[in-house]
Order: C-alpha cells, then sequence, then structure tokens
C-alpha cells in the first residue's frame, strides 16, 4: 500500500513536466497546424543559458530568477526565429514539410549545444528545495515521501497551464488563435494577421516548453540528449490531448507519470525490461487507434468531390 | 544487315555504356586507395541503401518515418544473432528481411488508419519500443559481435573485398527499387501519395501500395543494417536511436527524397563530411570533428525543405537543364513542395475547335469491351444501376431513395441545383460514399459492397469536379496510370525485368502516346500535369479516366472552369467516346446547351430527391423541373 501511493505520487510529480511541455505542443500545433519537434531543443538551450548563469555561482534565488527568466526568453526567441524563417514559408507546402523543417531545428540546436557546452552531463546549481517531505505522514503511511521540489514543478504546471487554457478561452488573443486553428484562410479574410499571431505562439509555445525543461535539468541532469525523451514522452500527453485540448494536458502529464511509475514497478508479478520507458508508447499507439475515426476526418482527402 | 546490327549495337552501348563504366569505376575503387577509404566507401553504399528505404517510404509513399534506425538496428543486430549461432552468412540479409515484414505491416496497418503527422508520431513510439524493448535487452544479453564473413577463399575481413561486397548488395538494391519507381509499381505509388481517391478511381489498390512501400522499404533498411552490422563488427543500441533516423531522413532529404540516384548523395552526405574535416582538426578537439558533419547537415536540411524541396539533386539537375545539358523534366519526385509554390508559367498551347476525324479515336484507344455485349433491341441489363440508394449526414439527406439507370450505350447526364447529392449518386456508384440502403449494380452484378478501386478494375471509370491529376508527373505519365488495370505483370516481373512486362510496359507507352496524337495534345505531353491551366487539367482528367476504355464512364461537372471554346471540345469529346467507342456516360453537368445538346436521357436531382427523369426535351418542359431549377418566376404563366 504504502509502495503504491509512492510510486502513485511520484508518477504525478514526474508527469508535470510532460504536462508542461505537451502544452507547448499544442498551443503551437492550433496556431499552425504543425508540431514542433525542436521544442526539446529550445529547452535545452534554455537550460544550458540557465547553466552558464549559474556555473560556478551558489545557487542564489535571485540569480536562479534571472537566470531562469533568461533561459526561457532565450527559448521564446528560438521559437520566433523559428517561425519566422522555417514555418511561415511553408503555410502552403504539404502537412509534413513543417515537421521536416522543424527536426532540421532540432537537429541545429543538438548540435550547437555540443559544440558550446560539450556533451557531458552537466548540473546546474540551484535554490529549489531539496527536502522530501514527509506528506505521508498525515494519513499514517509513515514511510510516504514527496520532493519538496516536485511539488513546486506540480503547482507551476498547473497554474501555467490553467492560465493559458484562459487566455486561449477567454481573451481576443486566444480567439484569434483559435480562429487560425479552425480556418486559417477564413481568419486571414477577416484581419487576423495570421503570421504575427502565429509567430507569437510559437514563442510563447517556446517558453512553456522552456519552463518545463529548465525546471526539469534543475532538479534531475542536464545533457544534450536527455530532454529529448522528455519530449517524446510529452509528445504522447500532446496527442492524447488531441493536440487541441490544453485542459487533457493538465491530466494527460500527470497520467503518463503515474502509468510509467507503475508500469517500472513489480506491479506485474516481475519487472519487465523496458517496459517503464515504452508504456506511453503503446498507450499512444492505442489512443490513437480508437480516436483513428474522429482525426482522420481532417485528413482533406476522404471526400471525393 | 550489317547497318542495322550496327545501329542496334551503338543503341546499346548508348543504353548500358554509362552502366558498365560507373560499375567498372564502382569495381576499381578499393584497389586504387587504402584500405581504409576502401572502408569509408563502404559506409557511403551502405548508407545509401538505407536513404533508398526513405526514399521509398517517404518519398514515394509519402510516410515521414522517424524510426527508420528501429530497422537498421533490426538487420544490424540479427547479424550479431546469427554470428552467436554461426549461420552462414548469405542467410544473414534474407532472415533481416524475413524479420523485418511483419514489423513493416503493422507500421503500415497504422498509417492507414492515421493522417500522416500523426503517423510520424507514432514511428517515434515505434523507435523507443524498438530501443527499449529489444536492442538495450540484447545488448545487455551480450549480442553485440559481428563477424566479417568468408565466403569459400575471399575473407571478407579485408576492407576492399568487403567493399565489392556491400557495392554488389547495393546494386542489387538499387536496381530493384529503380525497376519498380519507373514501372507500373512506381506510377501506382505516386498516384497513392498525391490522392488516395484518385488511385482508387484508377484501379489501384492504395491499400495493398502503401503495405507494399512499407514492405519494401523495411527489407531495404533491414538489409541495410545486416551490412551495417557486419561493417563495423559491432552493433550497439546506441547507433539506432531517434537521432541516428533524424540524420538519416535529413541526408536523404538534402540528397532529393524521392530519387534513387538523390539517396546516392545521401549516403555521400552521411559520411563524407567527417573525413573530408578530419584532415584538419585531427588532435584537437574531437567535439568540433563530431559535430562538423550533424551540423551542415541540419542546416542544409532547413535550407532544402524550405528552399528547395528537391533537393541537392533537384539543384544539379535545374543547373544541368540551364546549361542546356539537360531536358527539363517534371519533377515526378518531389513529395514535399507546396503545389502552388511553382510558377504556372504561360505553357504557350491552347486546345483548337474540334477537328479530329471519325474513327481517329477508335484507332487509338479502341472500343468498350463491354460494348460487344449488347445489341440494340436486346434486353441487356443496366450498364449501370442505383436502386433507391439513400444517404445521411446525421440529420441531413442528401440522397432519399434515388434510383437512377444508365442503358449500355447511352449518354445520360444528372442535373439539379447545388447541393442536389448529384456528387453524393455518383460517389455512391463508384465506391466513395457507402449508401446506408439500396444498391448499386453494374452490368447486372451487385457492386454494392466493393471497395472502389474493384469497381475502376470492374470497367466502372470516373472524374472529378476537381481534376485530381498527379501533378508532380508529366501528362503522359498521368495517362499511363490511366492503363493500370490493364496491366497483367506484378512486381516480380517488374523488377526482374521479364519480357512480357517490359513488352506490355511499351505497349501502354505507344497506345498513350497515339492518344495525346489523336487528340491533338502531343504537345503537352511532356509538361508537368501541375503547370497545365485548369481547362486542360479536367480535359487531361477525362483522357486518363478513358484509357483503360472503361465500360461506364462518370464524370463529374466536366465543363467546369472551362471556357466556351474548351466546352464545346470537350462535348464532342464525350459524345466520341459514347458514339465511337461504346463507352456508356454519365455525366453531371450546369451547361444547359452542352446537357441539351448530347444527352439521351436526362435525371432532374432537388435536395436528394429525384424531381424528373426524361429526355431532354421532356425534362425541358417539365413543369416542376422549371419551377426547381429555374426558380419560379422564369416560369412562364
Amino acid at each position: 500500500m504504502e509502495l503504491y501511493t509512492q510510486l502513485v505520487l511520484n508518477g504525478i510529480t514526474n508527469g508535470a513536466v510532460y504536462g508542461l511541455l505537451a502544452a507547448g505542443f499544442v498551443l503551437v500545433y492550433r496556431a499552425s497546424r504543425a508540431i514542433n519537434f525542436a521544442q526539446a531543443g529550445m529547452g535545452a538551450f534554455g537550460a544550458y543559458v540557465l547553466f552558464d548563469v549559474m556555473r560556478g555561482s551558489g545557487g542564489g534565488t535571485g540569480r536562479y530568477l534571472a537566470g531562469f527568466a533568461l533561459g526561457v526568453a532565450v527559448a521564446a526567441a528560438i521559437g520566433l526565429l523559428t517561425e519566422r524563417l522555417a514555418i511561415r514559408p511553408l503555410r502552403r507546402a504539404p502537412a509534413l514539410a513543417p515537421l521536416i523543417a522543424t527536426v532540421g531545428v532540432l537537429l541545429l540546436l543538438q548540435t550547437l549545444i555540443i559544440l558550446r557546452w560539450g556533451g557531458d552531463l552537466r548540473s546546474i546549481p540551484n535554490p529549489l528545495p531539496r527536502h522530501p517531505w514527509r506528506i505521508g505522514r498525515l494519513v499514517g503511511l509513515d514511510s510516504v515521501v514527496v520532493n519538496q521540489s516536485a511539488v513546486l514543478i506540480l503547482i507551476v504546471m498547473v497554474t501555467l497551464v490553467s492560465l493559458l487554457t484562459l487566455v486561449v478561452t477567454r481573451t481576443r488573443w486566444g480567439l484569434t488563435i483559435r480562429s487560425i486553428s479552425d480556418n486559417p484562410d477564413g481568419a486571414a479574410g477577416l484581419g487576423v494577421r495570421v503570421g504575427r499571431v502565429s509567430g507569437q505562439a510559437w514563442a510563447l509555445g517556446g517558453a512553456i516548453g522552456a519552463v518545463g525543461s529548465l525546471l526539469a535539468a534543475s532538479t534531475t541532469i542536464l545533457n544534450p540528449y536527455a530532454l529529448f525523451v522528455v519530449q517524446i514522452k510529452a509528445l504522447v500527453v500532446g496527442v492524447f490531448a488531441g493536440l487541441e485540448d490544453l485542459r487533457l494536458c493538465l491530466i494527460g502529464g500527470p497520467l503518463l507519470g503515474v502509468v510509467e511509475s507503475l508500469a517500472g514497478s513489480r506491479i506485474l508479478g516481475h519487472q519487465i525490461a523496458g517496459l517503464s520507458d515504452s508504456v506511453g508508447f503503446f498507450a499512444l499507439v492505442a489512443v490513437l487507434l480508437l480516436r483513428a475515426g474522429t482525426i482522420t476526418e481532417t485528413l482533406g482527402d476522404t471526400r471525393a468531390s | 544487315m550489317p547497318a542495322s546490327a550496327a545501329l542496334g549495337g551503338r543503341r546499346a552501348l548508348r543504353t548500358f555504356g554509362p552502366w558498365i563504366a560507373v560499375a567498372v569505376a564502382v569495381a576499381a575503387y578499393p584497389f586504387l586507395v587504402s584500405p581504409y577509404w576502401a572502408l569509408i566507401g563502404s559506409f557511403v553504399v551502405v548508407y545509401a541503401v538505407v536513404a533508398l528505404s526513405l526514399t521509398v517510404l517517404t518519398g514515394w509513399a509519402g510516410a515521414v518515418s522517424l524510426s527508420q534506425a528501429a530497422f537498421v538496428g533490426l538487420g544490424a543486430f540479427t547479424a550479431a544473432e546469427l554470428t552467436a549461432r554461426h549461420t552462414n552468412f548469405l542467410l544473414w540479409i534474407p532472415v533481416a528481411m524475413v524479420l523485418s515484414v511483419p514489423a513493416s505491416l503493422a507500421m503500415g496497418a497504422v498509417a492507414l488508419r492515421l493522417p500522416g503527422l500523426y503517423f510520424a508520431v507514432v514511428t517515434l513510439a515505434f523507435g523507443v519500443v524498438a530501443q527499449y524493448m529489444l536492442f538495450i535487452p540484447l545488448e545487455n544479453n551480450g549480442t553485440t559481435q559481428v563477424a566479417r564473413p568468408r565466403l569459400g577463399a575471399v575473407d571478407f575481413g579485408n576492407e576492399r573485398y568487403f567493399f565489392l561486397l556491400c557495392a554488389l548488395a547495393a546494386a542489387l538494391a538499387f536496381g530493384a527499387t529503380l525497376r519498380i519507381g519507373r514501372g507500373r509499381t512506381g506510377r501506382a505509388l505516386l498516384t497513392v501519395r498525391t490522392s488516395r481517391t484518385a488511385a482508387e478511381a484508377l484501379a489501384v489498390d492504395s491499400v495493398r501500395y502503401r503495405t507494399l512501400a512499407f514492405v519494401v522499404s523495411g527489407c531495404l533498411a533491414s538489409g541495410a543494417g545486416v551490412l551495417l552490422g557486419t561493417l563495423i563488427q559491432s552493433s550497439r543500441s546506441n547507433q539506432f536511436t531517434l537521432f541516428a533516423s533524424i540524420q538519416y531522413l535529413a541526408v536523404t532529404f538534402i540528397g532529393g527524397i524521392g530519387s534513387v540516384l538523390g539517396a546516392v548523395f545521401a549516403g555521400a552526405l552521411q559520411v563524407l563530411p567527417t573525413e573530408l574535416i578530419r584532415p584538419f582538426v585531427e588532435g584537437r578537439d574531437s567535439d568540433v570533428l563530431r559535430q562538423s558533419a550533424p551540423l551542415l547537415q541540419a542546416t542544409l536540411l532547413v535550407v532544402v525543405v524550405v528552399l528547395r524541396p528537391d533537393g541537392l539533386l533537384g539543384l544539379l539537375r535545374s543547373l544541368g537543364v540551364r546549361a542546356g545539358w539537360l531536358q527539363p523534366r517534371p519533377p515526378r519526385e518531389v513529395a514535399f513542395a507546396a503545389p502552388s509554390g511553382r510558377a504556372r508559367r504561360d505553357i504557350g498551347f491552347t486546345l483548337a475547335d474540334w477537328d479530329i476525324p471519325a474513327g481517329r479515336l477508335l484507332a487509338a484507344v479502341g472500343r468498350a469491351p463491354g460494348s460487344d455485349l449488347w445489341l440494340p433491341g436486346t434486353s441487356a441489363p443496366p450498364a449501370l444501376e442505383a436502386a433507391a440508394v439513400s444517404v445521411r449526414y446525421g440529420a441531413v439527406v442528401a440522397l432519399d431513395a434515388v434510383s437512377f439507370s444508365v442503358q449500355p450505350g447511352e449518354l445520360v447526364a444528372v442535373i439539379g441545383p447545388n447541393g442536389a447529392g448529384k456528387t453524393t449518386l455518383f460517389n455512391c456508384c463508384s465506391g466513395f460514399q457507402a449508401p446506408q440502403s439500396g444498391t448499386v449494380t453494374l452490368r447486372g452484378a451487385d457492386i454494392t459492397h466493393l471497395p472502389a478501386h474493384r469497381r475502376a478494375a470492374a470497367g466502372l471509370g470516373r472524374s472529378f469536379q476537381t481534376p485530381r491529376l498527379v501533378e508532380a508527373m508529366s501528362v503522359f505519365e498521368n495517362l499511363l496510370v490511366g492503363f493500370h488495370p490493364r496491366l497483367a505483370h506484378g512486381v516480380p516481373a517488374e523488377v526482374a525485368g521479364f519480357s512480357y512486362a517490359l513488352a506490355e510496359e511499351g505497349r501502354i507507352r505507344e497506345q498513350a502516346a497515339a492518344l495525346l496524337d489523336a487528340v491533338g495534345l502531343s504537345a503537352v505531353g511532356g509538361l508537368a500535369a501541375g503547370d497545365l491551366p485548369s481547362g486542360l487539367r479536367k480535359v487531361v482528367e477525362v483522357l486518363r479516366a478513358l484509357v483503360p476504355v472503361p465500360d461506364v464512364l462518370l464524370l463529374d461537372e466536366p465543363s467546369a472552369g472551362l471556357d466556351p471554346r474548351e466546352t464545346r471540345w470537350l462535348g464532342r469529346l464525350v459524345q466520341t467516346v459514347n458514339r465511337e467507342l461504346g463507352v456508356t456516360v454519365a455525366l453531371i453537368e450546369h451547361d444547359m446547351s452542352l446537357v441539351m445538346g448530347i444527352s439521351d436521357y436526362v435525371y432532374v436531382l432537388d435536395f436528394g430527391r429525384l424531381l424528373a427523369a426524361g429526355t431532354p426535351a421532356e425534362v425541358r418542359s417539365d413543369p416542376t423541373v422549371v419551377a426547381a431549377y429555374l426558380g419560379k418566376e422564369a416560369q412562364p404563366a
């Protein structure tokens, strides 16, 4: 009982990062019908900027906050630049061309990171609370603990994704995003500056993803590849949300975290090699095939006229 | 005759000469360079085959895969496993290919059900699962060593001999792929990539061909994986990560995805940048050396996707055209170019007035096979009949128990205002819309539940309101796609180049050329269909539907977007097709002068119901038709 409570709690907190990155995917997809494969690269770049700011310091709070803001801003700028240079010119190209372009941007960012910072493992000095929080005592499960920084990340995730949801559903800017995702040509015809709004969405998406990436890099390790694995799992969550519904990112991130956490345990009798890292993808394929009927409607080529 | 023998000899030399030269150069290469450069050559050749697998999958079938490294890894780990079992080397590649088939089939099945973007995400999942559940456990078991084989007296531990082995395997792979791409299968794949609907209407089984592309691609990649594992004499999970997949995709794109020659460039791009930079940074900064190639590849990838979707090969080709060394030709393989990105240049061709002598079309195309089975006055079953067909979209009734039949040899028009259900009726007949109730029969046989491509193969052709040509292919090649159901040879005959397959291919090329000549369109045969103005596109689509001489031809608004002269031309064409070739025709039309001028019988639809039916004269004077169709105010008081 205590073990499983602990596993579920671990999962929820681990999944918070997935939720943040997934929200970044959803936002970008809604504004431009493209999946931003470079998101992890943008986040990683921001994380290395934070690393540079914090290197050799004692991890003071003021310095950390400034470095964090700088890292997120750099990621947002890369998002804006990517949209401008690689996505906007492909507005009329087949749907898969932007995907390939972001794959190229990812590869580019990764390479630049290795050239600038090397491929070694790094850790970012940080002021995040490190102490375990004996939350289990409240209900009599003494050994159940939660890491305080993990709780902080969860709070950040819930706050940011909720805010973003409000922005998209309640504000004028959110309305333009929705109009673009429904019908870009129609929106353009009504005077929406599609390119500009989509650029803003890429910047904001890059920033949201960077918040998740920087937090993940601060609390675990930083290397040029680790965030990419996190991103792929976040993509699973994003697809679970239909690349559409931000609120599902809020649930989907922690949900995937829990599923992974349980799959890595002996819950199935014995441990299965690699199941923890793969289980999300089995879920993904299942979700996609179940939703296939609703997704293929957007294919465009299904009707003969 | 000695003269013709010499001519034949010269022709053979021109055909085979370049190939022989390439073969000699490749065979001599390892003996002219150091063993190290022979090794580098092997890498280039093997990665070229990997790129070839992506050419087939992404370039021809249009599916972007981010897990091609998993297939390569499957091959490499198969080599490791078979090394441990001391299996004969000659079996390694076949075993790896067989093992790849179930994975390819699974991916193909998923790809058929999902749009491309989602499919790309699923391939990520596939790559990660292969990594964590297959490669890492295998590696932990110690299955990592791959031995260089020894066949008879030849020890392939020698880099020079091993290069020859890789080159031979690659030559077979490239030869087979080239033949698949050029012939019936390649045309079918490009059609499916452009529009599954168009492919099905042309009797191309889109599911079968896409699955075939997945299997071929998986076999190529896993076969290359065996060679790669044998080349580096080990297989490690960290070689077959998503980054490897991304890199494969990047170099294939840069080389020119969809082009077989581009795959050779891709192999070079994968390997050579590192080797060329090595002397300059040797012993200094290993990160710079290791990252220089990815840096170049990543930058080029973004540039290519945005500016030159046809890649390096396309760039060289257009330079060659500008310099006058090469003939311009349609960008057949370009999978990721924006259709409207290409400037519609003025093609300098307009359709002349119809002056094609009687019998000319018949001589070029032949008569509809079904037309011999009926004679005027006999009681043959209707050529096409839809009985009480109903279609509802939720609460909207698109067709309400509509019955419609076309007698053999008739030319029938279906008219009605927009939204009357005309296209839906045609879609029910040709298999793009399943009716909720009612039956469809073709020459008396029930086809209600047949898939669209089987109906097309059974002799039911159709064209679309918006033409669905393969824009990247030439007009001539678009017509060749039309012959698809008339060809008997399959993929094996195509790959092996059996003479009957070559003869069939030669025959349809002659026929397509004869058809273009007969209708006076030879001048546009070599142009990309995407460069045609809209009127000619409609005409070419009708011709393409006509090519296999269907028993029944459904034309959806053939005159939409045509100018009056083109409309008259098309009317004469349709009439000739009906009268001379014996093709039964049903057409949806808004142009009343065309409808009243050429049709034998007219059906009028309104709001999903059959409003009236009769000869043109009867329909014209029917008061309900006049009221519904022309508006109440037009009704004579």
